[in-house]
């Protein structure tokens, strides 16, 4: 019996345990195990040691009375937290973020400890994902932004936060420019206004763009690729490249609509 | 003198190199290797649907041609259909079905094996899917023309052998008194009745390859729709899975239906509208004003030897589609259209030589060229409405910004506009074959033209169709490689010939469309020919009477029926090889009172039945004609909802109760979506295929000739124009979707997009199911009129007077 633990980042928070492999656990979570849900999924392994507030003996024991059950041998999942989870794991226990299609394919991408340089942007676009979800509009770079939001002397912080970076689109060819989703169609002349108001003003970091869609967001738009912070430290999930996703993921791109 | 001249031999000839020529192509397709187990796998189910399907058709449409052939031989006794129909009609059948089993038996072992060269190179692929595609286009035209052969030889054989008397009762027909002698053979006025009695049988043998094809095109476009939006709607939409996914419990199916539509379907229209064109041209040909035994033979036989010609230069053309190794998209399609214009250009080149030896006339081979042109036009006018690289579908993909309502009504603007231009671009082909062929001085010249004019159109079929089937088979190929997962090149390379697919067939349907109008035309004018040959037969000895005008067969009954009238006057004619004859005789007053049918004229008849618009039979045969286009596509697109529906509910049923489909640890169970699509397809086609039949027969009983040729009118011109709408608003729709796919206006998963693929949906019906069988609809009535023009004939009276209709 090997239990495994997942955190679920988006579209819901939470520490899960399970029997499956990770791809197995997010082809469940996504879809059911018939075909009951139809759902996009992004959870992270949870690799380390957990802090002593989960009840990881419940786990064990529903996990032992699943095994005893004839032809149902693997306990699918096992709900230990649903509300403040991400806060109480430590950056250094999270392992591979696995980005789920609605047809449970899997992405796996690798994490790692960043300081800062990152590709420069006019601006950047970011989705928050957990805890917080909105579509946020900034002029900071990626660990900057997740800095700002960690800082407790920000009004708005959290402990920790789950973000990704967004395509930016050239506004002037936002007809052909690509498998892009809604996201700009939607809030072109808002994200105008909010990336006027966040240049005008020195002082003003970023800006909300849309509180409440976040059932549209999609992983064509994703750039850099998603961050986990907290006050001290940055973990960076690189996406992969379109070259990467042809030769590398090609099912799964076509899955997610990218290719 | 023989009705089957030396150069005659080239039409069977090169139906046999082209069927000897597809049996050798496709033995050297099948020793290619099917690539991966899994690819064998894939390409295993397919055929096994593809061939379950035909299997069912077939046993289907036996039914229906065990039924008619009985009423054929009922009609026969009765002595209003000739006695070769039944077995005529069996025939045509039998060819055509056997095209499309073979033709699906190719496109079913070439798509892995396709799918497998393109893991080679792009050229490998192209060669495979296109020498494949060939196979159709050569078996198509072989088995037509063979078929005409036949039949050709047959009958003229039993005519000069006076075998079961035809020979000898030819000869009481014409007045020709004595037993029968072998010296009937150089005797004129016999040869010419045998000619007009010859082509006029061979046009209805047209009827069970119409048959044939209205259910090959409604059984095969309500299958493959039926797949496609259970795919769709439940794979793709509800579940978020890929195209040609093979979790997707309906993905086979939806393979299986690009063969069933495009394959089985396009070629079975097309094999009908390759014989109806040479037989309506041949009888059209045999009723030429002051020609010689010889002339006529000669009419006769051209459109027949134009066809062999255009066999063997389509074989020609084949050969010219050849590419290096390393071959890019732009450069295979430049290869395919080198292929179809270089025939098209040596196919003119070989009716110039024909002018030069005196085998048809200057005239005739403009009408060639207006044909050829006008078919090339209305491609081009396809492409341009449902290419993503023009306007008009860019508009629709700009629409879909809106929502659905927006895409769904720009589509249909753009489906009704793109109709314009097919309707001037046949206008004016018709009237340049006409007036070339010496119409505007004589109808029936102009005519001949008319249906030289589809027969020149159809030369190039084998060409033609071979680029046709080749879509389906990239189509195919492609769906093999992403289910069997090959490397992301290969899928490359698969996509582009798909997109070349798609290209050549916008281009096909174009011209499919086209030859229907004018081989429906010809097919039209034939009828008239039809008639008077079952007045000539009913009115035997003595005369049959239409309106004021009473029709007899012989010059001596006519002279003997008006003696002693001092109000008539008996008007003679003077023909090079029978002398001066009576042929007609008038009142003082102008009015036609008597006529030698032998010696009419396409105005006689159109006079007698009063064939005018305020003939109010005429008028509301017309309603009825058009009437007929529009129900059939309703329910055809019904059939399409229902059997659509069964499908839906099956795919989310497998979904829900096997258990690890989405992990590919659980097998969807893919027959039992071929089964629902076949049983579907097979329940729905029935009554829409039986109202074609039904309709002329009933409208011609009710309201006579006039009523049907009304009818044969209106279908033909609001069919013509409802199919090129259906297709091109639904071809638009397609592309518009594929243009979002590539990755404007927010690209797939866009509400655009989604917008996008309810105007793909709503199309995918028109395209593939109502526009295409309109087609064959529109041929269907007319073919379906010639045969039963004897019966109409004779009992038309009777049933209208039985309405009080006098």
């Amino acid at each position: 019996m090997t239990i495994r633990y997942y955190l679920t980042l988006f579209p819901m928070e939470a520490l899960i345990a399970s029997e499956l492999t990770p791809e197995e656990f997010g082809s469940y979570m996504s879809t059911g195990s018939t075909r009951g849900t139809s759902e996009q999924l992004i959870f992270v392994e949870v690799k380390g040691e957990l802090p002593k507030c989960f009840d990881l003996e419940y786990t064990k024991e529903k996990c032992a009375n699943k095994s005893m059950v004839p032809g149902k041998e693997k306990k699918n999942s096992v709900y230990l937290s649903v509300y403040r989870t991400l806060e109480k794991i430590p950056l250094e226990s999270l392992g591979e973020l696995y980005l789920m299609t609605r047809d449970g394919r899997s992405l796996a991408l690798k994490g790692e400890i960043v300081n800062g340089s990152v590709p420069f942007k006019p601006f950047y676009l970011y989705q928050e994902l957990c805890p917080i979800r909105p579509l946020v509009v900034s002029k900071l770079e990626p660990c900057k932004f997740g800095k700002y939001m960690t800082d407790a002397s920000n009004k708005t912080s959290v402990p920790k936060i789950a973000y990704a970076d967004l395509k930016v689109i050239d506004f002037d060819h936002l007809d052909s420019a690509g498998n892009i989703g809604d996201l700009y169609y939607r809030n072109i002349s808002h994200l105008k206004a909010c990336l006027d108001s966040i240049m005008a003003y020195d002082y003003k970091k970023a800006k909300t763009l849309d509180r409440s869609r976040i059932e549209s967001f999609t992983y064509q738009l994703l750039d850099l690729g998603i961050f986990i912070c907290d006050p001290e430290k940055t973990l960076y999930y690189r996406m992969k490249s379109p070259k990467e996703l042809q030769v590398e993921n090609y099912a799964w791109a076509r899955s997610a609509n990218i290719l | 003198m023989s009705a089957i001249p030396c150069i005659w031999w080239l039409v069977p000839a090169s139906a046999l190199v082209a069927l000897v020529l597809a049996f050798i192509l496709y033995r050297l397709m099948i020793k290619h290797d099917e690539g991966t187990e899994r690819m064998k796998e894939i390409a295993e189910y397919i055929r096994e649907g593809a061939m379950g399907y035909l299997k069912q058709q077939y046993k289907t449409v036996s039914i229906v041609f065990v039924v008619l052939f009985f009423v054929f031989i009922f009609l026969a006794i009765i002595g209003v259909q000739n006695m070769f129909v039944p077995a005529a009609f069996l025939t045509g059948g039998l060819f055509s079905g056997l095209c499309g089993f073979l033709g699906m038996k190719t496109a079913t072992q070439a798509s892995s094996r396709t799918a497998n060269g393109a893991r080679t190179s792009l050229n490998a692929g192209l060669q495979m899917a296109f020498r494949s595609g060939s196979v159709m286009g050569l078996i198509v035209v072989g088995f037509g023309l063979l078929d005409i052969s036949i039949w050709y030889y047959v009958l003229n054989y039993v005519f000069d052998h006076n075998v079961w008397g035809f020979g000898a009762k030819m000869m009481e027909k014409v007045g020709l008194e004595g037993g029968w002698s072998a010296e009937m053979l150089n005797n004129s006025m016999w040869i010419k009745a045998k000619m007009v009695e010859i082509t006029t049988i061979m046009i209805t043998f047209g009827m069970g390859a119409s048959m044939q094809a209205l259910f090959a095109r409604v059984g095969g476009g309500i299958y493959t729709k039926a797949a496609d939006v259970g795919a769709d709607l439940v794979g793709k939409v509800e579940a978020g899975i890929p195209e040609d996914d093979p979790r997707n419990p309906a993905t086979i199916a939806d393979n299986v239906g690009d063969n069933v539509g495009d394959v089985a379907g396009m070629g079975a229209d097309l094999y009908e509208s390759y014989c109806g064109s040479i037989l309506a041209t041949a009888a059209l040909g045999a009723a030429l004003p002051g020609l010689s035994s010889a002339q006529m033979i000669s009419a006769i036989t051209a459109p027949m030897i134009v066809a062999g010609i255009g066999i063997l230069l389509s074989i020609v053309g084949i050969f010219m589609v050849r590419t290096g190794e390393s071959a890019t998209a732009k450069t295979l399609l430049r290869s395919l259209l080198f292929g179809t214009a270089g025939s098209s250009v040596l196919i003119l080149l070989a009716l110039m030589v024909m002018v030069f030896f005196g085998l048809i006339s200057w005239g005739i081979f403009g009408a060639v060229v207006s044909g050829l042109v006008a078919g090339v036009l209305i491609g081009q006018t396809t492409e341009y409405y449902t290419s993503d690289a023009y306007g008009p579908t860019q508009g629709i993909a700009q629409q879909t910004r809106m929502g659905p309502a927006t895409t769904i009504i720009d589509g249909l603007a753009v489906g009704m506009m793109s109709t314009g231009l097919p309707v001037i671009i046949i206008v004016v082909g018709i009237l340049c074959a006409f007036g070339f062929s010496g119409g505007f001085t004589h109808m029936g010249n102009g005519l001949y033209g008319v249906g030289f004019a589809a027969v020149g159109m159809l030369s190039t079929l084998g060409i033609i169709m071979a680029t046709d089937a080749f879509g389906p088979i990239a189509d195919n190929a492609g769906g093999n490689a992403e289910m069997s997962q090959l490397p992301p090149e290969v899928r490359k390379r698969t996509d582009e010939l798909d997109q070349l697919g798609n290209t050549t067939a916008a281009t096909g349907k174009g011209f499919a469309i086209g030859s229907a109008a004018l081989t429906a035309m010809a097919l039209l004018a034939a009828y008239l020919e039809e008639i008077k040959l079952w007045v000539g037969r009913l009115a035997g000895k003595s005369f049959f009477e239409i309106g004021k005008t009473k029709f007899v067969n012989t010059s001596e009954q006519l002279t003997n029926l008006f003696t002693g009238r001092t109000d008539v006057t008996l008007i003679h004619h003077n023909f090079s090889d029978l002398g001066e004859v009576v042929t007609k005789a008038v009142s003082h007053t102008g009015d036609i009172l008597g006529v030698v049918v032998q010696h009419s004229e396409l105005m006689d008849f159109i006079t007698a039945y009063d064939v005018t618009l305020m003939n109010p039979r005429l008028l509301c045969g017309l309603f009825l004609g058009v009437m007929m286009c529009f129900v059939f596509c309703a329910m055809t697109m019904k059939a399409v909802g229902r059997a659509a529906g069964a499908m839906v509910e099956e795919v989310r049923r497998q979904f829900r109760s096997i258990a690890g489909i989405m992990t590919g640890q659980g097998k969807p169970d893919y027959q039992r979506c071929v089964e629902i699509s076949t049983a579907g397809a097979q329940r729905e086609m029935i009554i829409p295929s039986l109202i074609a039949v039904i309709a002329p027969v009933l409208t011609g009983l009710l309201l006579g000739v006039p009523g049907v040729i009304g009818l044969l009118a209106g279908g033909l011109t609001a069919g013509f124009s409802l199919a090129s709408m259906l297709n091109n608003a639904g071809g638009a729709w397609d592309n518009a979707k594929k243009f979002i796919e590539k990755g404007h206006h927010g690209g797939k998963g866009s509400e655009a997009h989604k917008a996008g693929v309810i105007g793909d949906t709503v199309g995918d019906p028109f395209k593939d199911t109502s526009g295409p069988s309109l087609n064959i609809l529109i041929k269907l009535m007319t073919m379906v009129s010639v045969v039963f023009a004897g019966l109409i004939v004779k009992y038309s009276a009777v049933f209208s007077s039985l309405i009080g209709m006098n």
